[in-house]
């Protein structure tokens, strides 16, 4: 037999001789626990829409009433302005 | 087909699969684990563009390699800490050893010697070595899950035995 060729007989011999094993019974249990947890786990598409759209709100409100309250500060400013009643700790106006 | 009929069909051929690639009886069991858990999550999406035991056999390879691809790291990282923790004589982070069950106890040296050779197969060469001599398959059903021609496949099964075959006269076996 050529020396070269020995080899990958052995290979083949010794991938033949591996045999099929049976998977553990205990495998699905184990399976089903985990897809259960990861359904748990998931959030619904639905509420996840929800939050995102009460964050988005939230966010538009904050700002209109910022800039409400910024308006009338600045109409404030200028009342204040107008009748020289700055708070100004000089008594006599010089 | 519901994913228990599913798995009581598979459950073997993806544990078997596990096995020939990790070496390793309880990483086979964790591997098997995962992958159904992948086919479950994506079995709604399935469309039967192949079918259903090339699909699994995909997801099965795919999940193994990645095992493989986070054993490689974790190895590395036991270098590295093994230079900063001299003290330890052996390998923290050490990996798995050489437990197939499928494997006779006369044999178990000259294949745990062989699967080394294996493991230092590039991914091609390692699936179509194991679809074709592990798992028995055609080639024409190895070419299908491995997406080349079955032509393509027995060549990567050649130079696969050649590399074996290389690696056993280097270090003398």
């Amino acid at each position: 037999m050529n020396k070269n060729t020995r080899p990958p007989d052995k290979i083949d011999t010794l991938l033949k001789g591996i045999h099929k094993v049976e998977a553990p019974a205990f495998l699905l249990t184990r399976i089903q626990v985990q897809t259960e947890h990861l359904k748990e786990s998931t959030i619904p598409i639905h509420r996840a829409y929800s939050a995102i759209f009460a964050f988005a709100l939230l966010f538009f409100i904050n700002a209109w009433a910022i800039q409400q309250n910024s308006n009338s500060n600045n109409d404030v400013s200028v009342v204040i302005e107008e009748m020289n009643i700055l708070s100004n700790e000089n008594l006599y106006g010089d | 087909m519901n994913f228990e009929e599913l798995y009581n069909k598979y459950k073997n051929l993806v544990f078997n699969l596990s096995l020939s690639y990790l070496q390793n009886r309880e990483d086979a069991e964790d591997a098997t684990q995962e992958i159904f858990v992948k086919i479950h999550s994506k079995l709604s999406s399935f469309r039967k563009a192949s079918k259903t035991k090339t699909w699994i056999y995909r997801i099965a390879i795919n999940h193994c390699l990645d095992v493989i691809k986070a054993r490689k790291r974790i190895k590395r990282f036991a270098y590295i800490t093994n230079i900063f923790y001299p003290d330890s004589s052996e390998l923290k982070h050490d990996i798995s050893d050489f437990n197939h069950p499928g494997v006779q106890l006369e044999q178990k040296e000259a294949t745990a010697k062989l699967f080394d050779c294996i493991n230092l197969l590039p991914e091609q060469q390692k699936t179509a070595l194991i679809l074709t001599k592990i798992d028995g398959l055609s080639m024409k059903e190895a070419s299908e899950i491995i997406g080349k021609s079955p032509k393509s496949v027995e060549s990567l099964v050649q130079r696969a035995k050649q590399k074996i075959k290389k690696t056993y006269k280097n270090e003398g076996i």
